[in-house]
């Protein structure tokens, strides 16, 4: 057996070990589904443009479209049941001017409740819902993954750095991450969406922006610690015996080893920044139209504005779509760090591996 | 400790001094507009008024004349002619009396639900209450002021949740925050003489007096009955103890009234604070599960219930504390942003949204500033605690054991 194989070898157990240690943790496994649905749904947004929307973008389109579906609703005195009965003002007010008590009118509902026509109702504009959580879902991958991985490399590269320096270097890091600590990114984010993009920051750069922010911060803070403890490990006494530098050292020798827990920072950076681009977004600091927190602004205070009450359909996919998407992040980091601290794996998992150990 | 003490002042001192500059130019910079652009006038008046305000002067001296002026505690004046530390005072009250109130009740339920959560082994209990943990942690701040904004008026009128699904009638407009406004309040049958920003104040002076009289009572108690009192009894003296504090300062009236017009604010702040507190406590004293010491307490013959709160729980509080220093920062973006929902008038909220979108960059330095001492203060604090806990982390780095 050569040396190469050998080594393709071991590196195949590695990461088969790795995923068998995620697979034990049934949340991350859950994250890891819900994560694998909404990238699904940037095709099944495709296919259906391609196939039940086609031609029908005047209803569908989720930024102009625009469908008001009707509604026999019974005029009564008294309204005991919302959605079959009306009284008698709202009925005039609503342009049914001689509309008399036992009268069926058909009154055009914006927002609308579910339907088999809109899977999850209308907007106050008369826009599909379900088209527009569709839509939102490519701004939040655009965030989420520019954040992560700028929260990633900067975190990472900093810590290894100061960790490798020490000295004034480490002093200099520290006091970055700690100034950084006390702008919370979120905040940060809206004063840079608001002032520097005036109101028309891309995805892209509030990702990027807001990753650097997170990494230069927390992540860098967390990542710092762990990067400390792995110096003190024989095979980075041995490297520098060997004659590695500094930046060798840094990076071929210390850098591998933090990228586990730079996966945690990661996925836990993405909660950050699609929560905090939602609520740009809520507040029109940010650029695009279609965008989860958007989606909620329009069900929230433009219903009110426009005297429909609360579009508890726009508010509940908006709210669902941001907690869930940016949850099960949370979730898959959780199988991640099972990965990269060992020390935090269930009990289960351990007998399971030591079974494993005893069998021939 | 004093030396660790005077160590983290010194450095605490340092990065603020870092931040302050940091703050002012990114803000400076960052917000390029001007303020005179809302105004419609001609070149001449427009130029009159940038050389009234100081904004035609270049940064540099525009942020010597502002850190001079800070470092003798004046704030300066917002563009709209109110001092910045006025406008910041009143608004300070509500956010940190909200996030006291806020962190004492969410950290002991987190920290409580977080130990049953690691110390389950039954998953239809801690898969549950890990899922809804993470619900709160991610879950998006408008959406949770709508939730307990629904749940208080859910709990005044059953009506509330059947409007809810119907699209019809609105319960948002939710009034009793909007009392809480400058001008005293005034209690039916009490002659109200504080503002609801005094109120606060004192509120808050009694509370965390009586914090550290719990603790003081706690140890008293056991020394001299031998029992432990529990999160409840402690949490119930804390109630009673405020309640008769109100009631010898003598505007007890008006503090119910401030406590039950902040009582949507705290709701809110609980929820999205639980959530990360739960889960960091489960992962530390998942972390703990296998050491030694659990063995040895397993093997002494001690009950799990004591090996869990007692060992596990007591070696976890480190790390949980040292998390929260992270995430205290997050907790106040969380407070503010849902105090922008609520449409707290007196809150740190409304007056950073506001100062932003009339471009006032003196307001918003001020207090983002005020944020950023907050967070510092509240660091302090954890870090001393820490350090009290732990004596390994009053030594400097490098001369660990």
């Amino acid at each position: 057996m050569t040396v190469a194989t050998s080594r393709r070898q071991a590196r195949r157990r590695r990461w088969a070990e790795h995923l068998g240690t995620f697979m034990h943790n049934r949340l991350a496994v859950v994250g890891l589904i819900v994560v694998v649905m909404f990238a699904g749904s940037l095709v099944v947004r495709e296919v259906l443009w391609a196939t039940v929307w086609e031609g029908q973008a005047r209803i569908y389109d989720p930024a102009t479209g625009y469908d008001a579906p009707t509604a026999k609703l019974m005029v009564v005195e008294e309204v005991s049941d919302p959605s079959t009965e009306i009284s008698r003002s709202d009925a005039q007010f609503a342009g049914f001017v001689n509309a008399v008590v036992g009268d069926i009118i058909e009154k055009r509902r914006q927002p609308a409740p579910p339907s088999g026509r809109h899977w999850f109702g209308t907007d106050p504009f008369g826009r599909d819902v379900f088209s527009m959580v569709l839509a939102g879902a490519t701004p939040a991958f655009i965030v989420g993954i520019t954040a992560a991985i700028s929260t990633a490399v900067v975190g990472s590269v900093i810590a290894a750095l100061s960790a490798v320096f020490r000295g004034w270097v480490d002093a200099v890091f520290s006091k970055v991450s700690d100034v950084a600590l006390l702008l919370p990114a979120p905040l940060a984010m809206i004063i840079v969406g608001a002032g520097a993009f005036e109101g028309d920051i891309t995805p892209f750069w509030f990702g990027l922006l807001y990753g650097l922010i997170a990494g230069l911060g927390t992540a860098a803070i967390v990542l710092r610690s762990h990067a400390l403890s792995i110096m003190g490990r024989p095979f980075i006494d041995a490297a520098r015996v060997a004659g590695a530098g500094r930046a060798r050292l840094a990076f071929r020798h210390l850098l591998p080893h933090l990228i586990p827990l730079a996966g945690v920072s990661m996925f836990t950076a993405v909660v950050g920044a699609v929560v905090a681009h939602g609520f740009a977004a809520w507040l029109a600091f940010a650029d695009d139209v279609v965008n989860w927190g958007a989606v909620m602004f329009m069900g929230l205070s433009l219903g009110r504005d426009f005297g429909s009450g609360i579009a508890w359909n726009v508010l509940l996919a908006g709210a669902l779509a941001i907690s869930l998407f940016s949850g099960s992040f949370y979730l898959v980091s959780l199988g991640i760090r099972d990965i990269a601290l060992p020390r935090s794996q269930s009990r289960a998992m351990r007998r399971h591996r030591d079974i494993e150990a005893q069998s021939p | 400790m004093m030396r660790f003490l005077g160590r983290q002042l010194l450095g605490g001192f340092i990065t603020l001094a870092l931040f302050v500059t940091a703050l002012f130019f990114v803000v400076n910079i960052l917000v390029p507009g001007d303020w005179t652009s809302q105004f419609i006038m001609t070149g001449d008046a427009r130029a009159a008024l940038q050389e009234a305000l100081g904004i035609d002067r270049p940064l540099t001296k525009q942020f010597w004349t502002w850190i001079s002026s800070v470092a003798v505690l004046d704030l300066g004046t917002s563009f709209g002619g109110e001092p910045v530390w006025t406008a910041v005072r009143q608004a300070l009250a509500t956010t940190l009396f909200v996030f006291v109130a806020a962190t004492v009740i969410s950290f002991p339920l987190g920290y409580w639900m977080g130990r049953a959560a690691a110390w389950n082994e039954k998953p239809w209990l801690t898969i549950p209450n890990t899922a809804v943990a993470v619900m709160f942690f991610t879950a998006f701040p408008p959406a949770i002021a709508f939730l307990v904004q629904r749940g208080i008026s859910n709990v005044l009128s059953p009506q509330a949740l059947r409007s809810l699904t119907s699209l019809e009638g609105d319960h948002w407009n939710f009034t009793q925050t909007s009392r809480f406004q400058s001008p005293p309040v005034t209690v039916e049958g009490f002659e109200a003489t504080l503002s609801p920003p005094q109120v606060l104040w004192r509120m808050l002076a009694i509370a965390l007096g009586l914090m550290v009289a719990v603790i003081v009572l706690r140890r008293i108690v056991l020394l001299l009955t031998g029992w432990r009192m529990t999160p409840g009894a402690m949490a119930a003296a804390l109630a009673a103890g405020s309640v008769a504090g109100w009631r010898l300062c003598g505007f007890s009236a008006q503090a119910f009234d401030v406590a039950a017009s902040m009582a949507i604010l705290i709701g809110g702040l609980v929820l999205l604070s639980y959530g990360e507190i739960l889960l960091v406590t489960e992962a530390a004293m998942f972390d703990t599960r296998d050491d030694d010491f659990i063995l040895t307490a397993r093997a002494k013959g001690l009950s799990e219930r004591t090996i869990r709160d007692r060992h596990s729980a007591r070696a976890a509080l480190l790390p949980v504390l040292s998390r929260l220093v992270v995430s205290v920062p997050y907790f106040l973006t969380g407070l503010v942003i849902l105090e922008f929902m609520f449409e707290v008038q007196g809150g740190l909220g409304n007056l950073i949204f506001r100062a932003i979108n009339l471009q006032d960059t003196p307001l918003v330095v001020g207090s983002m500033l005020i944020v950023g001492v907050l967070t510092l203060v509240l660091r302090l604090v954890l870090e001393v605690a820490i350090a009290a806990l732990d004596p390994r982390v009053r030594l400097p780095i490098g001369e660990a054991p």
